[in-house]
């Protein structure tokens, strides 16, 4: 069993499972399309990988919880695998110029101009 | 290969037109950056429309008017297109090249008279318009092309390669998005908000913004795609794609990024109302901040995006009705100017226009007596008109033809034709040398005559045929010449000069 905590994406699908389980997978990925917007294969992906970290388990196309809801929390991730971009379409050249991270120090910078307005 | 080489050429001369609109929006930016946003970024759309369409109208209010810039060489007066580089590979010579700008081109063309004094001291003109001896510099240019061209091809197959990949990557992560509402969706490992397909576009919201923050940003992206700007975006992606090589483009398509987002931004403060300036700013803020990617630092310039953004989120106000009718005429006027194309400019280049006498005189012509026969011919001057009886010569507005099928010259083109020939005027003294000069022989004198015009034939693209046309009172003579030498020691030397008449 790996760690008690998922991501926001997850614990809302969890809450799905958690309402309705047992519940058929062909009921489930009803129930995900229609509250999640999900596709099939991404339902289908998301209880395979939630299976092999033991949160549930799916046995003859029955979806069964293992972990209650008490003892798992959402937790807001705090990795980017994948930055995406202000406008719409991701290239990477954008990420040179308009993308680029703004230092702490610049941040405080920006802070301070934003304090400094609602003073005046 | 030919076919990819004109393309290029093509997009190599849209792309200098368009860098001249670059830069001149960037300096009206400048001077309306304190009018609403939706001005700086409509002007755009001259860029865009210079980057998509090759042709464009001629009139007085175009910017390439002013003297700064001489259009004279890249423009002929049936061809809306501006060419600098010829865009027929391997035909053209150095000479042929313009840069559009009055200073830039003399100074080429000083370098430039240098090296063809090398290259070419005693090369007559071709009588086939077109066909240029196949000397060593048309031929490396030729090779140059070639190159440039499968460079140039190999850059937009590799940014949009690795474009798609990015969006595949990205397309998996959203599949995991949650629906919200409508087609607004949460999503993991988002920085920013941000919307995405064409169609039947989303908007995709990082998780855990609080209410209030969500109807702003909600608003704000309604906004892009109430404009379109979902559209916009890659499509001007796709055009700064093509356009790689010029960093103009790239400079146009980050600034104009922007100015969709401040504009945006605007709107949704003037909705909104100016007490959510601080928490917009925040949120502007904390989502710069959440960036975790590190290839920055490589072209960053000046301030960030974050900061200009937030900057003018503060600063913003209502704007007043008359600076928003001085902006929508600036922005108007700019746009027309930018777009079209100079008037064929007469006085650097004067040729025969309408209301001139050259077009009085088109029409059909066939020889009479020879004038001016070259001391070189071998035959003597009344052989020398008898075999060149018989020739006709049309003179029109979209071709100069020379028909020698009547005559008994032996020759293997039996037929000129210079296509949407340009017709320019040249000054004619009361004398002039027909034969190189300070020689007695070949003084043509034409003094007896009130009316005394010529012009010089010079194909579409502006190179000299060496045919001559003389308006004389009545009198039309028509002659063909070689340029002996190069400048400033150059001479013609007319092979013949014969009377016409109609």
């Amino acid at each position: 069993m790996g760690s008690l905590k998922l991501c926001d994406s997850e614990y809302r699908f969890m809450t799905i499972v958690w309402d309705h389980a047992p519940i058929g997978s062909g009921r489930l990925v009803e129930l995900c399309a229609e509250k999640l917007g999900w596709k099939k294969s991404t339902t289908y992906t998301v209880i395979k990988k939630l299976s092999v970290r033991g949160f549930i388990k799916n046995e003859n196309a029955v979806v069964e919880v293992l972990i209650p809801k008490e003892s798992v929390q959402a937790e807001e991730t705090d990795y980017f695998v994948e930055r995406t971009f202000d406008g719409s379409l991701p290239n990477f050249l954008v990420a040179f110029l308009s993308g680029r991270k703004i230092s702490q120090k610049e941040a405080e910078e920006i802070k301070r101009l934003i304090d400094k307005y609602m003073e005046e | 290969m030919e076919l990819l080489n004109q393309v290029f050429l093509k997009v190599l001369n849209m792309s200098i037109t368009a860098g001249y609109i670059i830069i001149a929006i960037l300096i009206v930016r400048q001077l309306i950056k304190k009018s609403p946003k939706v001005f700086s970024y409509s002007l755009w759309i001259a860029a865009a429309f210079r980057l998509i369409c090759p042709v464009s109208f001629p009139s007085v209010i175009s910017i390439f008017n002013i003297g700064f810039f001489d259009m004279s060489r890249a423009q002929t007066p049936v061809s809306g297109a501006l060419t600098y580089i010829p865009d027929t590979p391997g035909n053209f010579d150095l000479s042929d090249i313009t840069t559009g700008i009055s200073v830039a081109n003399s100074l080429i063309r000083e370098s430039l008279t240098i090296h063809s004094i090398s290259r070419s001291p005693f090369q007559p003109l071709p009588d086939v318009p077109g066909q240029t001896a196949v000397g060593s510099v048309p031929s490396l240019l030729h090779i140059v092309t070639n190159v440039a061209s499968v460079i140039w091809i190999a850059g937009i197959v590799a940014l949009l390669a690795c474009s798609l990949v990015r969006f595949i990557k990205l397309k998996q992560n959203l599949s995991k998005a949650v629906l919200l509402k409508g087609n607004v969706y949460e999503c993991e490992n988002i920085s920013s908000p941000f919307v995405l397909g064409f169609l039947k576009p989303r908007i995709y919201l990082p998780f855990r913004m609080n209410d209030s923050e969500k109807e702003y940003i909600l608003r704000h992206e309604e906004y892009h795609i109430k404009r379109l700007d979902h559209i916009i975006r890659p499509m001007s992606f796709l055009i700064a794609a093509i356009y790689w090589f010029n960093p103009l483009v790239w400079i146009a398509y980050f600034c104009s990024g922007r100015d969709m987002e401040m504009s945006c931004d605007e709107h949704v403060l003037s909705v909104m109302g100016p007490s959510i300036k601080k928490d917009y700013s925040l949120s502007l803020l904390s989502f710069a901040m959440n960036r975790r990617f590190h290839a920055a630092g490589l072209l960053a310039f000046g301030e960030s995006n974050t900061r200009k953004r937030v900057k003018n989120v503060l600063s913003f106000k209502k704007p007043k009705a008359w600076l928003v009718m001085i902006a929508i005429t600036v922005c108007v006027g700019t746009i027309a100017a930018l777009i079209a194309n100079p008037i064929f400019n007469r006085d650097k280049n004067p040729v025969a226009n309408e209301g001139d006498s050259l077009t009085d005189i088109y029409g059909v012509y066939e020889i009479m007596d020879l004038i001016f026969l070259a001391p070189i011919s071998s035959s003597s001057p009344d052989y020398y008109l008898k075999q060149h009886k018989g020739t006709i010569y049309e003179i029109s507005k979209n071709d100069f033809t020379l028909d020698l099928s009547q005559s008994s010259i032996q020759v293997s083109a039996r037929r000129i034709s210079v296509k949407n020939p340009i017709y320019e005027k040249v000054t004619l003294e009361n004398k002039f040398h027909a034969f190189g000069e300070g020689d007695e022989f070949g003084v043509i004198d034409l003094s007896s005559y009130d009316r005394k015009e010529a012009y010089k034939v010079l194909d579409s693209a502006g190179a000299d045929t060496g045919y001559r046309i003389f308006l004389l009172d009545n009198e039309v003579w028509i002659g063909h010449c070689y340029i002996r030498g190069t400048p400033p020691e150059a001479s013609l030397e007319y092979e013949h000069i014969f009377r016409v008449s109609k």
